[in-house]
């Protein structure tokens, strides 16, 4: 058998395994959480993704069927009014941004029922991802006890305070409420709202007038945004 | 990644930019768009994994219902539209292989005989010429690496599959391909 891996060839090697999908069990839901709490790691694994890609091309063009796109397009959400198209552009926006300045937040939902995910022990920081500059959040959500542990990694300075919005795919933003400016805050999340903490919605910090919150609406663009992901 | 002189294929990846941009502000024509400029492509990726066609016809909804609602993640910056957009087609279709229990039997040299086209010059052109390297740096392997690591993306087999398909144990198959992976790394470049 050939001599173990060094480290760096350990990580390199890994992320390509994320990426074409060799995993599988405790390693794929380990090498999963690594994704979500090491950035340069998230980095290698897209990278690979992103190598990978193309062989995909190498097969030949195919015409797609007659009415496919009917079909397609039977399938999209209704016709968009304008509020609707404004707040996917928030959305859009929301997203853009924090692929810009490399503010991003995530949030794991730990599922109550047992998992073959066995979930890392009482953690500090469950979920981060981080970039090169800016505001960084991660967030971490207990559904027994309806509380998102939410952790202020980096903020730019601001006399306004963050204020925490979770936007439902294709809703509009709902106020969970301010989180720290620096440090940890446990936020218990009102009934009505836990279950927009759902797989595909987005959570977007932006910079509001701390003596209003929690507000109707975002007043601005978010200075972080992700989206939601399930363990 | 654009190529040095501008071409047909600078221009079809940026109306394809374009157009993603449109479709994250929730513009529905901006769909057709890209379903127009890209439907024969994405068929091709999907018909290959699957190898179905009718499940390849469904896989494809899937694939443009999903870019609609990921157009804003779209970065131009960190991928070219047709490699973004043909990773939500291979994932989706590996998503229906799996979803079926396709693990195929077949012995893992079937990867093999997958027809092994390069993309054509245009195609090429779109997602960017250095991403051709990919093909040159894979056919450098040897061969049980090389077999694996395609029917890896081709089939989306997990290493237990790989392993059992070619009576080898876990921890050979494991070396095999790791070591496979770090020189295709090494010939990739680190980006």
């Amino acid at each position: 058998m050939a001599e173990p891996l060094r480290p760096e060839e350990e990580e390199i090697a890994l992320a390509a395994e994320l990426a074409l999908g060799l995993l599988e069990g405790e390693d794929l839901a380990a090498a999963r959480r690594r994704q979500l709490a090491d950035p340069a790691f998230a980095v290698a694994v897209e990278r690979w993704v992103l190598d990978f890609a193309p062989l995909a091309l190498g097969g030949a063009d195919v015409a797609a069927p007659a009415g496919l796109w009917e079909r397609i397009e039977a399938r999209l959400p209704g016709e968009a009014h304008g509020a609707v198209v404004a707040l996917r552009r928030w959305r859009a926006t929301a997203i853009a941004t924090s692929a810009a300045a490399a503010v991003l937040l995530a949030i794991l939902l730990l599922r109550p029922v047992p998992q073959p995910v066995v979930l890392p022990p009482p953690p500090v920081v469950v979920a981060q991802i981080t970039g090169t500059a800016g505001a960084a959040f991660a967030a971490r959500y207990d559904a027994e006890q309806g509380t998102l542990h939410v952790r202020t990694e980096a903020m730019p300075s601001s006399r306004r305070a963050p204020e925490l919005w979770v936007i439902p795919a294709g809703g509009k933003p709902v106020s969970l409420g301010l989180v720290a400016s620096q440090g940890n805050r446990d936020m218990t999340v009102a009934p009505a709202h836990r279950q927009l903490l759902a797989e595909g919605a987005t959570l977007a910090v932006t910079m509001e007038d701390a003596a209003t919150a929690p507000h109707a609406g975002p007043s601005g663009p978010p200075v972080a945004a992700g989206k939601i992901t399930i363990l | 990644m654009a190529s040095p002189t501008p071409s047909a294929g600078d221009g079809a990846r940026a109306r394809l930019a374009h157009a993603l941009g449109e479709v994250a502000g929730g513009d529905r024509k901006a769909l057709k768009t890209v379903y127009d400029l890209t439907a024969a492509k994405l068929m091709g990726v999907c018909l290959r994994i699957c190898q179905d066609r009718e499940a390849a016809e469904d896989v494809m909804q899937e694939v443009y219902l999903k870019v609609w609602d990921r157009a804003g993640r779209f970065d131009a910056s960190r991928a070219s539209p047709i490699t973004w957009l043909c990773t939500i087609a291979r994932n989706t279709a590996i998503d229906w292989r799996r979803s079926r229990g396709l693990r195929d039997t077949a012995p893992v040299e079937a990867a093999l005989e997958l027809p092994d086209g390069r993309p054509s010059a245009d195609a090429l052109l779109e997602a960017g010429e250095t991403q051709a390297r990919i093909f040159d740096c894979l056919e450098a392997l040897e061969e049980k690496p090389r077999a694996a690591i395609r029917a890896a993306f081709f089939h989306g087999r997990s290493y237990p599959d790989l392993a059992a398909a070619a009576a080898v144990p876990l921890g050979t198959m494991k070396s095999w391909i790791r070591r496979g992976l770090l020189q295709l790394r090494g010939c990739l470049g680190d980006g």
